[in-house]
């Protein structure tokens, strides 16, 4: 891979609040967040699939967030209890209101956005009763 | 650029500051009015009218731009990324790890999709 690093994607404190709205999300719901920020080389949703699988047991009950800023790519993945929590139309909020800061190029405040998008729609989920699914 | 119209607008100041400053030192007399100290020389009216606001728009200027610099901003839409890839709270770490261990959960990440996974995807 000739990918050479030249520089931090993020300041301190764009790492900071990122990871503290990992840390709120994840206190609001029972799901693990993820985010990564790189290339997602071939398919990019086949490769953020498979950045889903690596996070080995927390699988299941994890959201990726793959954001490949060059190729203007994001993938927004939900592992398969977790989607229960977060259906795809929440995700699809989420990844909108991503998106719009991305194109103003605000790169760390449309994570922090989506971050905060998707842990509040996870918060109640939409099965309340699970004997009719 | 950007500051040639302020510098055209000092430039056409001076030659009327200069026309002001020595009518109003040609009509000083010492009959009229109370007895003046020394009036301000060309050089006084020259540093009063230019060298104040001159350093006014220095100081403004300095101001804004230690203020507004490109801090957090960088990444600009439609040009490349170089950056290394960075995962937040990735495989083994309940917080983000450092970039090199990072790098290397990545590299050897390339596990099977799982199947029946949900989510979105966007462009922009």
């Amino acid at each position: 891979m000739a990918l050479v690093p030249a520089g931090e994607a993020f300041t301190p404190r764009q790492r900071e609040s990122i990871d503290r709205a990992i840390r709120q999300a994840m206190q609001q719901t029972d799901l693990r967040f993820s985010v990564f920020v790189g290339a997602l080389e071939g398919d990019a949703r086949v490769r953020a699939e498979a950045l889903l699988a690596g996070l080995g047991d927390d699988a299941p009950r994890a959201v990726l967030i793959a954001v490949d800023p060059a190729a203007r790519a994001l993938e927004i993945v939900t592992g398969t209890l977790a989607k229960r929590l977060l259906d795809d139309y929440a995700c699809g909020l989420g990844a909108l209101a991503m998106t719009t800061q991305f194109a103003a190029g605000d790169l760390a405040g449309g994570i922090v956005s989506g971050l905060r998008t998707l842990g509040e729609h996870a918060r109640s989920p939409r099965v309340l009763h699970v004997e009719q699914s | 650029m950007r500051n040639a119209p302020r510098v055209g607008a000092l430039a056409a100041s001076l030659p009327l500051s200069v026309v002001l400053a020595g009518t109003a030192l040609a009509s000083g007399s010492p009959d009229d009015g109370p007895p003046r100290s020394n009036g301000l020389t060309t050089v006084e009216t020259l540093g009063l009218l230019i060298g104040i606001p001159v350093l006014v728009i220095v100081v403004i200027w300095l101001l804004v731009y230690a203020t507004n610099r490109p801090s957090g901003e960088r990444y600009r839409p439609g040009l490349s990324w170089w950056a290394a890839p960075e995962w937040f709270n990735g495989p083994g770490s309940v917080e983000s790890g450092s970039t090199d261990e990072q790098q290397e959960t990545t590299a050897e990440l390339e596990s099977a999709p799982i199947e029946g996974v949900g989510g979105a995807r966007a462009r922009w």
